[in-house]
């Protein structure tokens, strides 16, 4: 759906750049906590490369450990775009069920793909 | 029981993870070996609620954004990443950015409005961050330059990215203990100790050795 609307608001390129970093605490990292390790995996964390999510979490909250992973708050899944994710685990279904194809409520499988979903894969799948 | 034992005890090859979408398998990957498997209960909430709740999610995210773009990233059809923008509009405010017009949520326009450049002075993304997890020009957008473009968006695995006071300055890769940096133009002392400052704070296991930081350019 494009934006059909009368746009009351015009941004530039900064303002966006800025804004993104603000919500994804990439301007200032965050206190380590459960509902700091949810907000920085607010769209999920993808873990395609070896330790991607958990570098992911250090850029955005302070104390990450390498076992912070293990953390009971988190879960990895296989998410958008069948990539491994690490999400917070009260946020499991958003990931998962939310993407079930219309065609496949029921029924999914490998012919329900989207052709597009490899088309932003950090690995060049 | 690792993926593969799985799909193959259900004769069903590799195709265990279209599993996912149901909701109820939950994966272990560490990276080196296949992915252990196992169901979890399934949600409490409905296709059609967590889907809304994704696309939420995605806007606050990779805002101002648009339908198309929810469907690249998460995966799903442009029929269904529209209807779900669609079940938000009322919580939607329609943006003109440099892309053309877009969708925020309503509760993130004055934080937007608002936005200042207070950035970090820098921070090493990994390969995959939601930073930098765009597709066609949504790319420009961060990064305006072709030839950085590609170097950042490689056609193979991609390299991390260097984002220094606010913008991608370079690409970085690791291999062990050795950090290699690709700055695509000359950085300050101070924005250098701070990348080397990140370096050596990732939470990696290289045991006792310290990261060394090779700047390649």
């Amino acid at each position: 759906m494009a934006a059909s609307l009368q746009p009351r608001l015009r941004v530039d390129r900064q303002q966006i750049l800025a804004f993104r970093q603000r919500v994804g605490a990439l301007d200032e990292r965050m206190p380590k906590g459960a509902q700091s390790l949810r907000r920085a995996a607010w769209a999920g964390l993808q873990d395609s490369m070896p330790r991607a999510a958990l570098l992911s979490l250090h850029a955005r909250v302070h104390g990450i450990g390498s076992s912070t992973l293990d953390d009971p708050s988190l879960a990895q899944l296989w998410g958008p775009r069948y990539n491994a994710y690490v999400v917070a685990k009260r946020d499991f279904a958003l990931f998962s069920l939310g993407r079930l194809p219309d065609d496949a409520k029921g029924a999914s499988g490998p012919s329900a793909r989207p052709s597009s979903c490899t088309r932003i894969s950090p690995g060049g799948e | 029981m690792t993926d593969r034992e799985a799909g193959s005890a259900l004769r069903i090859g590799n195709s265990l993870r279209y599993a996912t979408t149901t909701g109820t398998v939950a994966i272990r990957w560490e990276g080196a070996r296949a992915p252990i498997v196992w169901t979890v209960d399934a949600p409490e909430i409905d296709a059609d609620t967590a889907r809304r709740e994704l696309a939420r999610r995605y806007l606050h995210v990779f805002g101002p954004a648009t339908a198309h773009g929810l469907a690249r990233w998460a995966g799903i059809s442009r029929r269904a990443a529209t209807a779900a923008v669609t079940s938000l509009e009322k919580a939607l405010v329609p943006v003109r950015t440099p892309r053309g017009d877009e969708w925020l949520l309503a509760e993130d326009e004055p934080a937007l409005r608002g936005a200042e450049t207070a950035t970090a002075p820098a921070r090493l993304l990994p390969s995959g961050d939601a930073y930098f997890l765009l597709d066609g020009t949504e790319r420009e957008l961060l990064v305006p330059r072709e030839d950085r473009r590609r170097r950042l968006w490689t056609p193979r695995v991609w390299p991390g990215a260097l984002l220094v006071d606010g913008e991608i300055r370079g690409t970085w890769r690791r291999a062990q203990h050795t950090l290699r940096i690709d700055a695509w133009e000359r950085l300050s002392r101070a924005a250098r100790e701070a990348v080397e400052a990140e370096a050596s704070a990732l939470p990696l296991p290289v045991g006792d050795r310290a990261i060394d930081v090779v700047w390649e350019s």
